[in-house]
């Protein structure tokens, strides 16, 4: 590792403190910065405080909320940046698969067509985590049967895209059939929060993607070979099938887990990755994995804080300012491209 | 080779006429049909022969408060009235020709086949048959949208049997069917690009689409006006009906509106939570515009939300607002909401609201939705209710059902009270297990998946359990006389049939179809009491020399917030 790359390391890391503390002190209820670094500082040394609004709004909804962007932020990017590198197509991003338009299938199955009975009921939080889950993970196992049968990773690609539009047509016959209340509950839940987001919650998307990421750097090496394409790797001695079935696991599940709690989010997937190779000017995985991670982290963080204050106490789908940030660079990478 | 390669050619090419022979065929044979019915259906404007007379008079009819209909009195037999696309319509009493020379679509009144996109729309037709004491006017209705629960009387019959007919989701209906119920009149919503497009399909389709924007008004009055309407569709005995049904309606708001003149103001906050998103109605929406005339302090209150629709907003804004309220409105409705423990869980700050200390939470009844506009008069006063309890005691909250914890225990007066969220069970004095639920909502169990829905599913286990269920409001009650101050205190005391003194007489009070029977512990003997049950009669032992036990009672009125109040406080 460079030591160019230690010091922007060093530097990422260490905003993601600043972006913690700005997210935590800014929210659509006024609370003075100082007060919340008071709150913060008593809640970390255990003194109770619960009887204060101020203090429940600190520490169990923004609290929660920024370390879920950081959480979100960091496994949709490590999702994208590992199926960008397996399909070698700079415009791939985590739905690519058709893991998340399972995800939202199953989802739209509990809500609109109340076909999933799945642990308390439609209306808990929890069913909702579960549906995606199980939905996620249906498609994901489709797409692994499927990995290791097509040769061609082009062939897997298109897979996923037909999958993806199985999808949503199966979605269009639910939503021709349900209620209005069930229809707008859909929408609701498809346009994506991270408000919703409880402390039990992160536990389990942390004990997710913990191992995730551990994986993805295990994988690094693997990856790498990957770039030059399956033949390549094959001659440096790299287990083609293994590396292929790894990243669509981890790619798949972290985007399960993330579209579980705060519904499909645009954009991150695609764009973080490419700003980590700008920024690192790097392809090298073992590098572009935690950095992706960290980028993720930091830019869905500012994304959700957008999110809730450009209307305060509007809030806005956390896709759309995702959007507003991911679709200029997107055409940004396309122009370079063509250039 | 060559030789085989043609024999199949040729035998692709037979299949494939056939099958073009086929499909045209049947395009053709319905292009046919559908021309059929548009020769039938089409507009007919200025079509007559005979100089157009006819001695029927409409009455003169304004419109005051809704903004996207007009209602245009001629002084001739004829009304005309454009609906919220701007659709001119010539309503023509039946019998009576096509005026000259006014351009517009005729449509014969009473429609006799209508297809109603929205349950509002039949409710506000339920009314006007109510005025008319005609209930046949249901009758009409040959089509709707909505096949789940209907609150509106008769319609489940009515489409059970046949007469109405599901022609699929507002915004997936099925042309087809609606062309082959061949209606009068389609009467619609639009507002948003899909439902418009939908209505041009119909258009083209033959039919005539009479749009009834009254979601969009600005007011509850206004939402209500359009009842003229839909009453002039039914002639001018239906316009005049529903002039008066909205007559009665403006009084009783108006009346309202100076009775909370003065009164103290109450905080409260309405809103609903969906999938852990929060909705509130705009502080300009007429939601907040009618309790503001009612002394309501809307909580929110920002700058971005002074708007006329609803807004998603942030999970910590809500919860610090709500943590003032003094009354709490879910605008959510079982079997979507059930409890008040999802609430307080997304919303750490619930809990220090006065308005949970106090009983004043409440939700809508499902039957809001469909009936609620169409009573308007009756949903004012009952939101007056909730703002003012104490000045609107005796009130009937039949739109508003109070919302509870669930699975909490609390004893009162000796009595234990199980809450169940939107019900709640008594463990009365003789240990008796009485269900207590806002009306309608065990017929919930036929439409909805106890296994999708688990408060349906604890709802089902606790129909088998007790020993009597207890619908609310009550309407009809049979009292031990010295309980009767708490129903009175209570302001329902029209609600009681008759107060037992003395001895109670099983068969007599059988005969009164009371709803409830509410006795004293220390007049009522254990036998008395099961032979009530054993009749089906529901009974609830209380010690009524205990002030406490005005709780319960109140409790069987929707009023825990008044109960509290006048009894536990």
């Amino acid at each position: 590792m460079r030591s160019r790359h230690i010091i922007l390391f060093s530097i990422l890391l260490i905003s993601l403190i600043p972006t913690f503390l700005i997210c935590t002190c800014i929210g659509p209820e006024y609370i003075p910065p100082l007060k919340v670094l008071k709150i913060l500082y008593s809640g970390l040394v255990g003194n109770n405080h619960s009887s204060t609004v101020y203090y429940d709004i600190i520490w169990r909804i923004r609290v929660p909320r920024v370390i879920a962007s950081f959480i979100a932020g960091a496994a949709l990017s490590i999702s994208g940046l590992l199926l960008q590198i397996l399909f070698r197509n700079p415009i791939v991003g985590p739905w690519v698969l058709g893991v998340e338009s399972g995800s939202v299938l199953a989802v739209g199955l509990l809500i609109l067509a109340g076909a999933l009975v799945v642990p308390g009921g439609v209306t808990s939080p929890w069913a909702l985590f579960a549906a995606s889950l199980i939905g996620a993970l249906a498609v994901m196992f489709i797409v692994l049967i499927l990995a290791g049968v097509v040769r061609s990773i082009v062939t897997l690609l298109l897979i996923g895209v037909t999958i993806g539009y199985l999808c949503s047509a199966m979605l269009s016959i639910l939503e021709a059939l349900a209620t209005k209340i069930q229809l707008q509950a859909f929408i609701m839940w498809s346009l994506g929060s991270l408000g919703a987001v409880t402390w039990s919650q992160i536990k389990v998307m942390a004990l997710v993607f913990v191992p995730c990421l551990v994986l993805s750097m295990i994988c690094g090496k693997g990856l790498n070979a990957y770039i030059l394409g399956e033949e390549h790797a094959k001659t440096l001695g790299v287990n083609v099938r293994v590396v292929r079935i790894m990243v669509i696991l981890v790619s798949s599940i972290l985007t399960a887990v993330i579209t579980a709690f705060a519904g499909p989010i645009a954009f991150i997937g695609l764009a973080v990755p490419h700003i980590a190779r700008l920024l690192y000017r790097t392809a090298d995985s073992r590098i572009l994995v935690p950095a992706s991670a960290i980028i993720g982290a930091v830019v869905t963080a500012y994304c959700d804080l957008a999110s809730r204050m450009m209307l305060a106490p509007v809030e806005l789908p956390i896709s759309t300012t995702t959007s507003l940030f991911g679709a200029p660079i997107l055409i940004m990478l396309l122009t370079r491209r063509r250039a | 080779m060559v030789r085989k390669s043609v024999i199949a050619g040729v035998i692709i090419a037979v299949i494939v006429i056939i099958i073009a022979g086929v499909a045209s065929y049947l395009y053709l044979s319905h292009r046919k049909t559908t021309t059929t019915i548009r020769k039938t259906t089409r507009p007919v404007t200025h079509v007559t022969a005979r100089p157009p007379t006819c001695k029927v008079s409409w009455p003169t009819v304004s419109v005051e408060y809704a903004t996207l209909f007009k209602i245009i009195n001629t002084g001739k037999y004829y009304l005309i009235v454009k609906d919220a696309a701007n659709h001119t319509f010539i309503l023509v009493p039946r019998g009576c020709p096509a005026p000259r020379n006014v351009s517009g679509t005729v449509v014969y009144v009473p429609i006799r086949r209508g297809v109603y996109f929205s349950t509002t729309e039949v409710a506000l037709l339920y009314r006007i048959a109510q005025a008319l004491h005609k209930m046949s006017l249901l009758r009409t209705v040959v089509g709707v949208t909505w096949k789940g629960v209907w609150w509106i009387p008769y319609m489940q019959e009515l489409l059970n049997n046949g007469t109405t007919k599901y022609i699929g989701s507002s915004w997936h209906p099925d042309i087809e069917e609606i062309l082959a119920l061949n209606p009068d009149l389609v009467i619609m919503y639009t507002g948003f690009s899909t439902m418009v497009q939908i209505m041009n399909k119909l258009e083209k389709a033959g039919l005539k689409v009479f749009v009834d924007n009254e979601w969009l008004e600005k007011s509850y009055i206004a939402r209500f006006e359009w009842i003229k309407a839909i009453g002039a569709l039914y002639g001018p005995q239906g316009l005049r009906a529903a002039e008066e049904v909205f007559n009665n309606a403006v009084k009783t708001v108006e009346e309202v509106y100076d009775m909370c003149k003065g009164l103290q103001k109450v905080r409260y906050a309405w809103f609903v939570m969906y999938w852990g998103k929060f909705y509130v109605p705009g502080a300009e929406s007429y939601v907040a515009k009618a309790l503001a005339k009612m002394g309501g302090e809307y909580l929110f209150q920002s700058a971005t939300l002074r708007r006329t629709g609803s807004a998603t907003v942030s999970r910590e804004y809500v919860d610090a607002q709500v943590a003032k309220a003094q009354l709490i409105v879910i605008s959510g409705f079982p079997p979507y909401t059930t409890s008040l423990n999802p609430y307080v869980k997304a919303l750490p700050d619930m809990v220090k609201a006065p308005a949970l200390k106090t009983f004043r939470v409440f939700e809508y009844h499902p039957s809001y939705w469909q009936l609620g506009y169409a009573y308007t008069g009756k949903v004012i006063l009952q939101i007056a209710s909730l703002l003012h309890p104490e000045k609107f005691r005796g009130v009937y909250r039949t739109f508003f059902i109070p919302l509870y914890f669930t699975d909490k225990t609390m004893s009162i007066g000796g009595v234990e009270i199980i809450w169940r969220g939107y019900y709640e069970i008594i463990r009365d004095l003789y240990g008796d297990k009485i269900l207590i639920i806002p009306w309608g909502l065990t017929r919930q169990l036929k439409y909805f998946n106890p296994k999708v829905f688990p408060a349906l599913a604890t709802l089902e286990k606790d129909l088998k359990t007790v020993n009597a269920i207890v619908q609310t409001p009550v309407h009809r009650v049979v009292v031990y006389y010295t309980c009767t101050k708490y129903v009175d205190d209570l302001g329902f005391s029209s609600s009681i049939i008759r107060v037992i003194r003395g001895t109670v007489n099983v068969g007599e009070i059988e005969s009164l179809h009371p709803d409830v029977v509410i006795l004293d512990s220390s007049h009522a003997s254990k036998s008395i009491v099961e032979t009530l049950l054993s009749h089906k009669i529901p009974v609830i032992v209380l010690d009524c020399s205990n002030i406490k036990s005005g709780f319960i009672i109140s409790l069987l009125y929707n009023y825990p917030d008044l109960g509290y109040m006048l009894f536990l406080k």
